[in-house]
């Protein structure tokens, strides 16, 4: 029977970035969850960023869809909330976020193909937020290649500005 | 508007004037490598170039409304003889202007 192993967890504090890692080929499925990650600057987008062995694969080989769902509107139907982000070097997990204490970011993301290096990484995550400013709920769902054959061992999050204040993170592997 | 070159050194004093920055990998915390500051840098300049070359047309989506709310307001004008919709669209323009 498969089973969710705890592979990696760590908790940010006024932290640049956090890395999780454990991913092997035990598992072609791992899923990174966060919560409550607030940044140290209003307005701060956070990121990832696919890590392999000791370093953070800033490549410009990641290709995203996303599509946004709304608190401040009836349908995600308007021009602007859904986009293609070609050929990036890091992948966004939310827009501009809060930075007021106690609501911070939350999110879950899939990880395939990781350790296979023999194959693209393919990534699905989900997020939601409260945006900067006036802030109201944003959603996030993305599809993520990395369109590379490469050895993937863990993930890298961090915030486009800014430290990350606080937040939980774990990586979980769904063991064959 | 600032020059790319411009925005970039403004995003290396930054990082410059927040180090040390610390990193977390496995719940093992350490300063940024040099090489972690190099791309820290890039990525901040690359985001200040975006917000500059790019943010008006993000804000200016937000700014107009939605689709329905602005055929409303084409609808109003037409049956009033109003410009409400006509000056909404200049003023979002205007308080989002294009960079040049």
């Amino acid at each position: 029977m498969s089973k969710y192993v705890e592979l990696d967890t760590d908790t940010a504090s006024n932290s640049g970035s956090i890395t999780l890692t454990g991913i092997t080929s035990d598992y072609p499925l791992v899923v990174a969850h966060y919560n409550s990650v607030l940044p140290v600057t209003d307005g701060a987008d956070l990121m990832f960023r696919m890590h392999e062995g000791g370093s953070d694969n800033s490549n410009t080989n990641y290709n995203s869809g996303v599509a946004y769902q709304r608190s401040d509107r009836d349908f995600d139907d308007e021009d602007g909330d859904n986009l293609g982000l070609g050929d990036r070097n890091a992948v966004n997990l939310t827009g501009s976020t809060h930075d007021g204490t106690g609501q911070g970011s939350a999110g879950i993301i899939y990880i395939h193909n990781a350790s296979n290096g023999s194959e693209a990484t393919y990534v699905q995550s989900e997020t939601v937020y409260l945006t900067d400013g006036s802030p109201f709920m944003l959603g996030q769902n993305a599809g993520t290649v990395l369109r590379e054959a490469t050895t993937v061992t863990g993930i890298t999050l961090f915030f486009d500005t800014g430290n990350i204040s606080v937040g939980n993170f774990k990586l979980f592997g769904l063991k064959n | 508007m600032a020059t790319k070159e411009e925005l970039q050194a403004q995003a290396d004093a930054e990082i410059e004037a927040a180090k040390p920055i610390t990193k977390s990998v496995s719940g093992v915390v350490s300063e940024f490598s040099d090489e972690d500051y190099a791309q820290a840098k890039v990525d901040l300049g690359n985001k200040k170039w975006n917000d500059q070359q790019f943010g008006y047309i993000q804000a200016r989506k937000e700014a107009y409304g939605s689709i329905a709310d602005q055929l409303d307001m084409q609808y109003w004008d037409a049956v009033n003889d109003t410009t409400t919709w006509k000056d909404h669209v200049a003023k979002v323009k205007s308080d989002n202007p294009k960079p040049e």
